[in-house]
């Protein structure tokens, strides 16, 4: 081993057994966790079932068929991609396909033609962090003289462009405006891009501490989170701006110190909120009448993703979690499938613009779901 | 589970090693300290069987988790925060303060882009030959190679006026 080290690096025992002390006291921690008495729980669930048999039998076959028909299940499994890639790609609907990218590349999995295509070598500068795609635009950030570039090719025309600014990161699309935020003189704001023309614009300035989430975008409105600290108390405010109009048209405000997953669907603001400590509870901001409603869940949820009306949370599953499907009925979710035909680990729920639940699952073959929901 | 008796040994024989991986990609001592715990507890939960060298199998998978850190949007978040927010945060305070204790040649290395600086310290600092670095970044060597002398032409501008002899040797 050479003799050089970098000069914090030189002594690091206090480090070295910080590290060993701490992980000996969670593997105890592990070790020493009680076993459960199933015995007692179980035979309960088993009476109970049985008692809902017989008083639902009636019903059974209705429910269950409308329970199978809800939904259809598209298994996809992309030979020789790494698990990494495959936990950050995205699916578009209109042209039934699966982005992602490697060390090597970005690339299209076409599900009507069960193929990959390389979109993009990228090997020169490896993996590309920041992706953006519909089937129109691909874009992207890398790195270009220790600068980060902007890259956009129209997937139609097969024009490339670049777009050298004050990118800082985060890349979303709306029809032919890319949305990003960059730090000009220190100052971040998130800008606009008019794809087609490559003009610019500053469409809302940062004056907040930080946000605990990205903005979203449904339909022609965005949400951009800021946390705000008035009087040693933190709230996230959400700023609503319409990108048709470029204008901002209102502000919500949730009363919590972290609002996490921030995701704007059907004139609702959801977020998983919670202030540090308590376990916490997915909740919604009506746009309309400003109401924040709390949702009871049956189950704390450690991520979850919506289109609205559906809810994947991915729900406590012994010791582990799996994602699991609920339905909003007013101001509670109800269990709607815990996709018993896949046997795997579920993890990552993210739904599309048009509705489409995207699942990774974490069985040998890296699997991935395609869940589309009846009209 | 692994057996409590192997995380141990592997705890005293690379803790080291992977806690300078860790700080090659972090740049900071207490995020390090946290992603080699986890990167233990993993171990520890995992069904790894011997298959290959342990060193090998614990180092990439702390690079791993460097890498997937980095990308994380809470780092971006603490990154904002760093660039933003200074005055007002406390966090991370350590590897503020040590930025005045490196040499110029830790800053020249610790300033390389992320592909560079992985390829030159597990080279040059942790002494890997171009074999094991691919293995280690799941590039071929070829691309390993690119990257080292590319790293080295950068640090060649931002040593100009420096002694770079450590860089010198292949």
């Amino acid at each position: 081993m050479s003799n050089y080290r970098l000069n914090p690096l030189k002594n690091i025992d206090v480090n070295r057994n910080r590290i060993i002390e701490k992980t000996r006291n969670r593997m105890k921690q592990m070790e020493a966790k009680p076993q459960r008495n199933f015995r007692r729980p179980a035979f309960i669930t088993i009476l109970a079932c049985f008692l809902c048999i017989i008083i639902a039998s009636p019903y059974l076959e209705h429910t269950f068929q409308g329970n199978t028909n809800h939904f259809s299940i598209k298994k996809v499994v992309i030979p020789n991609v790494p698990y990494d890639s495959l936990i950050k790609s995205f699916y578009i609907d209109t042209s039934s396909e699966l982005i992602y990218s490697t060390e090597q590349g970005i690339y299209s999995f076409n599900l009507e033609k069960n193929e990959s295509k390389q979109l993009i070598d990228t090997r020169e500068v490896g993996r590309v962090l920041e992706l953006a795609a519909s089937s129109k635009w691909l874009i992207w950030a890398s790195p270009e003289n220790n600068k980060q570039v902007i890259h956009i090719l129209n997937r139609q025309t097969h024009e490339l462009k670049m777009a050298e600014n004050q990118y800082f990161n985060g890349l979303y699309l709306y029809r032919d405006t890319l949305i990003y935020m960059g730090i000009d003189q220190g100052k971040p704001s998130y800008y606009t891009i008019a794809l087609d023309t490559l003009k610019e614009n500053v469409l809302h300035e940062i004056n907040g501490e930080s946000s605990n989430s990205q903005p979203s975008i449904d339909k022609n409105l965005i949400v951009i989170p800021e946390t705000l600290t008035t009087n040693h108390k933190s709230e996230t405010v959400v700023y609503v701006y319409d990108l048709n109009l470029h204008k901002q048209i209102g502000s919500y405000t949730f009363p919590y110190k972290i609002a996490e997953n921030i995701l704007l669907k059907k004139d609702t603001v959801f977020a998983y909120l919670w202030n540090g400590k308590e376990t916490g509870a997915v909740g919604g901001i009506d746009m309309n009448t400003g109401k924040l409603t709390i949702l009871k869940q049956p189950a704390a949820a450690n991520a979850y993703a919506t289109d609205g009306t559906h809810f994947a949370l991915s729900a406590a599953d012994e010791e582990s979690d799996t994602v699991q499907l609920f339905m909003k009925k007013k101001e509670k979710l109800t269990l709607l499938s815990s996709f018993p035909s896949i046997k795997e680990r579920l993890v990552k729920p993210r739904f599309t613009s048009e509705g489409t639940l995207l699942l990774n699952g974490e069985g040998k073959d890296s699997a991935m779901y395609i869940i589309r929901f009846d009209d | 589970m692994q057996n409590p008796m192997l995380v141990e040994k592997a705890m005293l024989e690379y803790t080291e090693l992977l806690f300078r991986i860790a700080y090659y990609y972090l740049k900071d001592k207490q995020l390090s300290e946290d992603i080699v715990q986890e990167v233990f507890i993993k171990f520890y939960c995992s069904n790894y069987q011997e298959h290959g060298e342990l060193k090998a199998y614990l180092s990439k998978m702390t690079a791993n988790t460097c890498k997937d850190y980095l990308k994380s949007w809470s780092y971006k978040k603490i990154l904002i925060q760093n660039k933003l927010f200074l005055k007002e945060t406390t966090i991370h305070k350590d590897s503020l303060v040590e930025t005045d204790e490196l040499t110029t040649l830790d800053s020249a290395i610790l300033s390389l882009p992320l592909k560079q600086r992985e390829a030159i310290v597990y080279y040059y600092l942790e002494n890997l030959t171009i074999k094991e670095v691919s293995q280690m970044v799941n590039s071929p060597e070829s691309t390993v190679k690119s990257r080292l002398k590319s790293g080295k032409e950068l640090l060649k501008k931002k040593l100009v006026h420096e002694d770079w002899e450590v860089l010198l040797h292949e």
